[in-house]
């Protein structure tokens, strides 16, 4: 190609003074309309040569063109090649056909997604999510461009602050991104109820059955049908901590409420801030304390009552409830218990916490898995060094321990094999270790990913991570992340604005519970 | 990629561009007919080589041309530029797969297409319409041939735009045929345009000069039109638009322009009667041609009688209309039964009918159609003339019609649909449905403690009272109103005129200032219960103040009722005429008056932070922002006038303007941003607000004090002297500035100035965006800072335009700066200052953005506009959102009303 490349830039370079020199004469014939005739003439000559020189140009143009498309031509004897491939299998399958009925329908589906493979090359698929940081946003991208490398197709992935917002209004106008995901199993139902998601083909639900429990793969189905399949799962009932620090200070891990609340005020008494704690997060500010509220939600009153708060079958505004918001309200508002990097807890993003948490300023930090994304780049995990953070399980009340697990769900707006057949890679086994390869190597350290999907290669993990697992595998009920659950309007809406209010003090604990219950929609 | 690549990149995108930008001026010149156009050279000079003559038709055509030569040579110039920079940008956008193709640039380059893309489109249909119109008194086959395409395009695109036709059934089967022809990827379709375009220079060479009527002139537009779909096709091929769309977008539009163009084209070569039949004839076809590609989805099933009286119904009121108007009686008939037809069949009957009752359907509207096309005479050059004059008014203001409707009307009449409804689910279906509920969701606005919330003053049980009473911003307010209102009855003893108004105002004040007393004796008595406001804006926190404002209060109230009692009782008396005898009246002219004003503007600010909620909130923006922008606009408009640097001052001053609200509320988080103390402050504001308590609890505060008592001292002097000079302006302005420096000296004197704390680390902070009540000003004041100056500029503008002998007849006679701003400038201006308020109720009712990246609501900041978004989309309630938009829409309305009426006035 560099020849004809050199040869054009020639061309173009010769005639551009000649440009010039016809914007200058058109001018000078509209300011002045009293030019001569023999003038006129002279214009002419100079145009014809002018002429001449731009079909020199459309022919180089032609060259280029023509060197170019002869590498397309080269590509397109693969494409031919593959063609005879597809051939060969098909003319294999006939030779089957002969021998079993059940085996043919196999055989079809087999072929038709080698069909569907082969049709992939040059498609775009579009997938926005809530996950932004720089680091998942990198690493979902890579994993995601390891699949379009091998197909020859493009996926691009846009990750905001304002996903959960956005996405409405996308869906409304029609402008929403091929795949979509939901970290919220609530929206995945609202959406899939009113008709902006498209049902998830058989041949993608059985590949996501093979990999994930029905546990996970029941949040993706709405009335019966599957709308969405697990992408990523997280652990949300942790307690980030430093260990080395804990030593030097002769804290102990806390086993249940009480002692970790007497933990907090020994460090207080130590002149230690005992917990970290911000709501920040733009659109979504307040999520965080809805955390806090389910993981005490599930340990003070049980799965039972915790169902029966998401469902709605008892009012937002049960005593229960508000006594469980007022509960974390009250250790909040304990003088010298919280250090808020933003000045105070509604105005500091979680994500900010992860610094103080390193260098000291505080000793705790209630937040899932994907925290650990957030700490500064090399800073080691649960390997006994100085420094090192870990995270404990978040302390029991009556003994029982209920895990409190949250995920990402893929959906999809467009009908299209290729968006299917990127659907089925994230939620693969391969997804998640590309991503973790990736994530763990930028992070050089905890990744912050985590999955549960079968089959998942191990050798990624550290010991923090590989514990995560151990947590999952142990758990002896888990609850999916209640604000999720709920509808749109509470779940992300006003449990989190309401939330907000009442701990930034403008409600009380029964005002916000009340205002939430409000504004439960009737249908 | 290294910077030698970069620069490459971009000279060889130049490069291209302008080889693009070259070509396509080169056409330009041609269609808009430039006289020896350097094609046009060659291309005669070939011509006469090869003996193909003609020569002698180019002199005729050239004197028939409608655009003068300058005209048509810079039409030709803005084309070619236009296109050489659509190209640069479009290479450089890396929207074709070429080795152009550079990521960083491309979502600029994008964003830079779609405007000049937009503007271009806009320009081309804007002059190219009226160049179509031109053709009308010219050209006439020109004109109705290219009128009818124009029809036929719209038509057929808008139908299948919204899936009402569809193209041949099996239209896949002809796409992927015709994909097998470019198979070869975007640089084999690069030839095939190139060759495309190659044969167009053929066929218009080749048929250059040649009278107009030889049929090769028409192979040769065929050609040409030809020659573009296949480049368009492709352009989309190469941006690998789906073959639907590009279907949609291009050929099934391309069919009805071509159908309807043909039909104008033989309407306008016949004459009486054969020119009904052929209209009628041709329609038919063509309505056939649509009922036969018509979605199964929207075929109609005819209901005879229905769509008969409908169509005959229709017909008569066309009648009419032409009787009344004094037309042609059939061609209202015809255009009467066609839009009775079309609705009789389309819209007053069921879907589903068989294809045969499509087709008859469409035949028999477009034979209406056509008829209607081809009713009456060829028109007179003289009624073409009339044609073309008549056009230009409604082309001029088509633009402005259309985005009117479609920007504005259409969401408005759905909006307004839309809030009398809420979407609902159905058991067992997937997707929403919209249901009637009446007035429910206005209901939900109105009756939500959200919107509305008086909590602060009806909580009286708990023993507390309306924070409004406690609260700094309303003692200082009351405090200078009574001060002004003092003033202005001496100043009223002195003049013995009344300001308009008083009557009411007085007492109405004295009323007030009796409850704040009522209130204050409460505190007092209820001593020791926690005042609701935080420290900063709590004044009377300490009994010796609680006493005092009781006393002032009391003292106030009933000196005020008192003179508005007296004041009355003569005026009741006496009748309009002895209005001098007063022996109370209140002059509010004057310095004085600009206390009263900002002491009331404090109060009404401490009164609406004792609110909550939605509509409370956003009536507090208007009330503060519009106030404070206009006054800071107009202040500095009139200071800046003629003084030195007055450009540099007031462009500075402009700036904000510049930025998107998005931006500038980014800029002020970093302003207010708040760290915990201890940490290194990254915020501004709060920066200097720990400097400030530094000082105020450092050992040398009262020096600190005694300055600003010192200046306190200056401003009372002013006074004073103003006093003494009779001038109530400075009396005035003296006190208003005195006022707040005495407090902010207390402040600092007592230590409770700026961040303070017991300890280094514990200094309190200023967390602007969330610490009730007053957060909401800090957002406010982002607003501000931009809105100013925008009523700045126009201010500015307004008051340069003010006869400058009006100012020097007022300064011969004496008169005083501030004389001659309150009596000549301001009267001068007062529209301007009406269309500035206006102007920023409405965008300030509007205010979305800066509330949704400082507080997202939360900390009670919502606003309506901001609460309209959540509802209708985070929330999906779009109902409720529509009807929170209406609520917007209407309280916009009255003042849109007031300031059109107000330009009707005037005009």
């Amino acid at each position: 190609m560099a020849l004809p490349f050199n040869s054009l830039t020639n061309v173009g370079l010769r005639s551009s003074p000649e440009r010039a020199s016809i914007a200058r004469a058109g001018g000078s014939v509209g300011r002045a309309q009293l030019l001569s005739i023999a003038k006129q003439k002279d214009r002419g000559r100079m145009r014809l040569s002018n002429f001449k020189s731009l079909m020199a140009l459309l022919f180089a143009f032609a060259l280029v063109a023509a060197a170019c498309s002869g590498d397309d031509a080269a590509s397109d004897d693969g494409t031919e090649e593959e063609t005879t491939t597809t051939e060969a299998v098909e003319e294999s399958d006939d030779a089957m056909e002969e021998e079993d009925d059940a085996m043919e329908e196999e055989d079809d589906a087999m072929e038709e997604e080698d069909g569907a493979m082969a049709d992939l090359s040059g498609t775009t698929v579009t997938i926005s999510g809530p996950e932004n940081s720089e680091r998942d946003i990198a690493a979902i991208q890579g994993a995601l461009d390891v699949y379009a490398a091998a197909n020859d197709m493009t996926i691009t992935y846009s990750g905001s602050r304002s996903f959960s917002d956005d996405i409405g209004v996308q869906a409304e106008a029609g402008t929403a991104s091929d795949l979509a995901i939901f970290p919220q199993p609530g929206k995945v139902a609202d959406f899939a109820r009113d008709g902006f998601l498209v049902q998830v083909p058989d041949a993608t639900v059985s590949a996501a059955n093979a990999n994930w429990s029905p546990d996970w793969t029941g949040f993706g189905s709405v009335d019966g049908d599957v709308f969405a399949v697990p992408s990523k799962a997280d652990l949300k009932s942790l307690v980030w901590y430093q260990p080395a620090r804990f030593e030097a200070n002769g804290y102990e891990v806390p086993e249940t409420w009480d002692d970790f609340k007497a933990l907090a005020d020994v460090m207080i008494e130590d002149g230690n801030t005992p917990l970290c704690v911000g709501i920040e997060s733009g659109g979504a500010t307040g999520w965080a304390f809805t955390d806090w509220m389910e993981d005490l939600m599930l340990r003070f009153h049980g799965v039972d009552v915790y169902d029966q708060w998401v469902n709605h079958d008892i009012p937002f505004n049960d005593p229960r409830v508000v006594e469980v918001m007022q509960e974390i309200l009250d250790l909040w508002n304990t003088e010298g218990m919280v250090f808020a990097s933003g000045g105070s807890i509604a105005t500091t993003p979680f994500a900010e916490n992860a610094e103080p948490l390193v260098d000291g300023t505080c000793m705790m930090h209630r937040q899932a898995n994907f925290f650990a994304g957030n700490f500064p780049e090399g800073t080691p995990a649960n390997d006994g060094s100085e420094g090192a953070v870990n995270a404990f399980y978040f302390p029991t009340v009556d003994g029982t321990k209920p895990l409190l697990v949250a995920g990402t769900l893929v959906s999809s707006f467009r009908d299209a094999p290729e968006v299917w057949a990127v659907m089925e890679y994230m939620t693969s086994a391969e997804y998640a270790n590309e991503r973790q390869a990736i994530q763990a190597a930028d992070a050089a350290g905890t990744s912050g990913f985590l999955s549960a999907v079968n089959g998942w290669d191990a050798g990624n993990l550290n010991d923090l991570e590989a514990s995560f697992l151990d947590i999952f595998a142990g758990a002896e009920s888990s609850r999916f992340d209640a604000s999720d659950l709920m509808p749109a309007a509470v779940g992300s809406g006003s449990f989190w604005t309401e939330g907000t209010a009442a701990v930034n003090g403008d409600k009380t604990a029964q005002e916000a519970a009340d205002a939430i219950e409000a504004s439960w929609p009737s249908n | 990629m290294s910077v030698l690549e970069t620069i490459g990149r971009f000279v060889v995108t130049l490069l291209l561009a302008g080889v693009f930008g070259l070509v396509v001026r080169t056409f330009a010149q041609r269609f808009v007919g430039v006289q020896d156009s350097s094609l046009a050279q060659s291309v005669r000079e070939v011509r006469s080589r090869v003996g193909l003559g003609g020569t002698e038709a180019l002199a005729e055509r050239d004197a028939t041309l409608d655009l003068d030569y300058g005209t048509r040579n810079l039409v030709a110039d803005g084309i070619g530029i236009v296109a050489t920079v659509f190209g640069f940008f479009y290479l450089l956008g890396g929207r074709t797969s070429s080795f152009l193709n550079s990521p960083e640039s491309s979502k600029f380059a994008s964003t830079l297409w779609a405007v000049i893309l937009a503007v271009t489109v806009s320009a081309v249909l804007f002059v190219g319409t009226n160049i179509l119109f031109n053709q009308a008194s010219k050209n006439y086959t020109l004109f109705k041939t290219l009128i009818g395409a124009v029809i036929g395009f719209v038509t057929f695109g808008l139908l299948d735009g919204n899936r009402l036709i569809q193209w041949v059934q099996g239209r896949e089967t002809v796409a992927d045929g015709l994909h097998g022809l470019v198979n070869n990827g975007s640089f084999t379709l690069l030839i095939f345009s190139v060759l495309i375009g190659a044969v167009i220079f053929a066929f218009y060479g080749y048929s250059y000069g040649t009278p107009r009527d030889e049929p090769r002139r028409y192979a040769t537009i065929a050609a040409a039109v030809g020659g573009t779909m296949g480049a368009l096709w492709g352009l989309f091929y190469a941006e690998r638009i789906p073959v639907d769309t590009a279907i949609t977008i291009i050929w099934t539009p391309l069919l009805g322009a071509i159908l309807v163009g043909a039909l104008g084209f033989a309407l306008s070569k016949l004459n009486q009667p054969v020119r009904l039949a052929v209209g009628a004839a041709a329609g038919a076809g063509i309505g056939a041609i649509l009922g036969g590609f018509l979605f199964r989805s929207v075929t109609p099933r005819m209901e005879v009688p229905k769509f008969l009286i409908a169509t005959a119904l229709l017909a008569a009121v066309g009648v009419g209309i032409n009787y009344i108007r004094g037309k042609n009686l059939i061609t209202g008939a015809i255009s009467g039964a066609l839009i009775g037809w079309i609705i009789g069949a389309f819209v007053l009957t069921g879907v589903g009918g068989p294809r045969s009752e499509a087709i008859g359907a469409c035949l028999v509207a477009g034979a209406l159609a056509g008829a209607r096309f081809g009713a009456g005479e060829l028109p007179t050059q003289t009624q073409r003339t009339n044609i073309e004059n008549r056009s230009r008014g409604p082309i001029f203001l088509a633009p402005a019609m259309f985005f009117l409707s479609v920007g504005l009307v259409i969401p408005l009449i759905r909006t307004f649909y839309l809030s009398f409804t809420d979407t609902v689910r159905r058991e067992g279906v997937r997707g929403r449905f919209t249901e009637f509920v009446g007035l429910e969701n206005y209901d939900r606005i109105f009756s939500n403690p959200s919107s509305f919330d008086i909590g602060d003053w009806t909580n009286f049980e708990n023993g507390t009272i309306p924070s409004l009473f406690t609260s700094a911003p309303f003692a200082l307010g009351l405090t200078m109103v009574l001060v002004a209102a003092g003033m202005a009855f001496l100043a009223g003893r002195r003049s013995g005129a009344s300001a308009s108004g008083s009557s009411l105002l007085v007492p109405g004040l004295g009323i007030f200032a009796l409850l704040a007393a009522l209130f204050q004796f409460r505190l007092i008595r209820s001593s020791g219960s926690e005042s609701a406001q935080g420290d900063i804006v709590d004044a009377v926190s300490t009994p010796l103040w609680r006493y005092a404002y009781l006393l002032l209060f009391l003292a106030a109230g009933l000196g005020l009722l008192y003179a508005a009692f007296t004041n009355m009782a003569f005026a009741g008396k006496s009748g309009g005429a002895a209005t001098a005898a007063k022996p109370f009246s209140f002059d509010l002219a004057g310095g004085h008056g600009g206390v009263f004003a900002f002491g009331l503007f404090l109060a009404i600010t401490a009164f609406f932070a004792s609110f909550r909620g939605t509509i409370f909130n956003s009536l507090w923006w208007v009330f503060t922002v519009t106030i404070v922008s206009t006054v800071l606009g107009l202040g500095i408009a009139a200071l800046a006038d003629r003084a030195s640097l007055e450009n540099v001052a007031k462009s500075i001053i402009f700036m904000p303007l510049a930025i998107s609200f998005v931006g500038a509320a980014i800029i002020w988080r970093f302003m207010f941003i708040a760290r915990p103390d201890g940490r290194p402050q990254t915020g501004v504001l709060n920066y200097l607000w720990l400097k400030v308590g530094d000082f105020a609890m450092s050992d040398w505060n009262w020096l600190g004090a005694l300055a600003l008592l010192g200046v306190v001292a200056g401003f009372l002097m002013i006074s004073y002297a103003g006093y003494t000079r009779a001038n109530s302006g400075m009396v005035g302005g003296g006190i208003a500035m005195a006022l707040p420096i005495l407090w902010l000296a207390w402040r600092l004197f007592d230590g409770r100035l700026g961040g303070v704390g017991a300890t280094a680390g514990d200094r309190t902070l200023f967390f602007f965006s969330t610490d009730l009540p007053y957060n909401q000003l800090w957002l406010m004041l982002i607003l501000i800072w931009i809105q100013t100056g925008f009523a700045m500029v126009i201010f500015s503008a307004a008051i340069k335009a003010v006869p400058s002998e009006f100012i020097e007849a007022a300064r011969v006679d004496g008169a005083t700066d501030s004389n001659i701003f309150w009596r000549i400038i301001v009267p001068q201006i007062i529209p301007t200052i009406g269309v500035v308020t206006t102007t920023l109720i409405v965008t300030v009712l509007k205010v979305f953005d800066i509330v949704r990246v400082m507080t997202n609501g939360n900390f009670e900041s919502q606003v309506i506009a901001n609460e309209m978004f959540v509802q209708a989309f985070s929330n999906r309630e779009v109902g409720l959102g529509s009807a929170l938009a209406i609520v917007l829409f209407i309280s916009v309305v009255p003042v849109v009303f007031v300031n059109v009426r107000r330009l009707q006035h005037e005009g």
